[in-house]
């Protein structure tokens, strides 16, 4: 699919992400992006969601959940000795 | 192999735990108690962060996080050294949390739509674009933190586990379609959707702020 239009140009952003896109397909997207501003920043927000969502969704053991870990383990261990 | 509080206070010693995982795996692997627990020790958190965000839900986390180390003390023999621990470890979770995951679907099977841009007739963007690039550098803002765990806990479980398994913990694709059974095209799409819809839940953050 050529990307000409600002719906085909979202559609490639994952490949292009990736470095995947092939050199015709990658030609034509730039080319979009560099005529499209809303496209432009479009992308600029796509390519900067999983890094601000692997920082967001960093997750926090709680203490409790480690010691029950702790203690579960123990006695499996323990039955299987 | 002892647990009694005695061996556990010599062996469980900071001193005598090594910082590798091959060195603590070789104790383990030996019937090495101490040795095992040094290892939950040090891949404890992740697990556990990967079972909460792949199930939405902290007590499931908790279960699976002991249902993972459980199966791989109970297959310790079978690890082969040349692979990381670690990403062996991972992977056991993943696998319990998707098991989790299918069960769960059975009983509770709501999946809300994913946002996407919108586009006219022509194909062309009508909804204005937030610039939020610069975000990423700063310290992450609470309410942001809240509109993005909003985000990602509406984004139906296909999506999301293949967002937490890429996004979050790096797995390449392959790796994602052997463990979810779906087929490398379909975890791309899958992954682009659930960005799509991330990305618009950070927009639509960043509008409301502004
Ligand atoms: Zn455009």
């Amino acid at each position: 699919m050529i990307a000409s239009n600002c719906k085909d140009s979202v559609e490639h952003l994952l490949e292009y992400l990736d470095g995947e896109l092939n050199a015709d397909l990658r030609a034509k997207l730039e080319a979009h992006l560099s005529g499209c501003s809303p496209c432009e920043d479009f992308w600029k927000s796509y390519s900067a969601t999983p890094g601000l969502c692997r920082k967001a969704l960093i997750a926090e053991m709680p203490r409790e959940v480690a010691t029950k870990l702790t203690d579960f383990l123990r006695l499996e261990m323990n039955k299987s000795k | 192999m002892s647990l009694d509080a005695e061996s556990r206070k010599v062996h469980g010693a900071a001193p005598l735990i090594p910082s590798e995982d091959t060195e603590l795996l070789t104790r383990a692997q030996r019937g090495d108690v101490a040795a095992f627990e040094g290892l939950v020790e040090r891949h404890r958190a992740r697990v556990f962060g990967l079972a909460l965000r792949m199930l939405n839900s902290a007590d499931d986390a908790a279960e699976v996080l002991q249902e993972s180390f459980l199966s791989a003390y109970r297959n310790l023999q079978n690890f082969r050294g040349d692979a990381q621990f670690g990403s062996w470890v991972y992977r056991i979770a993943a696998n319990h949390a998707l098991m989790r995951l299918r069960h769960r679907k059975v009983v509770n099977q709501v999946e809300s739509p994913l946002d996407g841009p919108q586009f006219n007739e022509r194909g062309s963007l009508v909804d204005e674009v937030s610039d939020f690039r610069d975000a990423e550098g700063e310290a992450m803002d609470k309410e942001l933190r809240e509109a993005i765990e909003a985000g990602a806990a509406r984004l139906g479980d296909e999506y999301r586990e293949v967002f937490v398994l890429k996004d979050l913990e790096g797995l390449s694709y392959e790796e994602i379609a052997e463990l979810t059974g779906a087929t490398v095209p379909a975890v791309k799409s899958r992954l682009h959707r659930a960005r799509l819809s991330l990305r618009a839940a950070i927009d639509h953050f960043y509008a409301e702020r502004s």
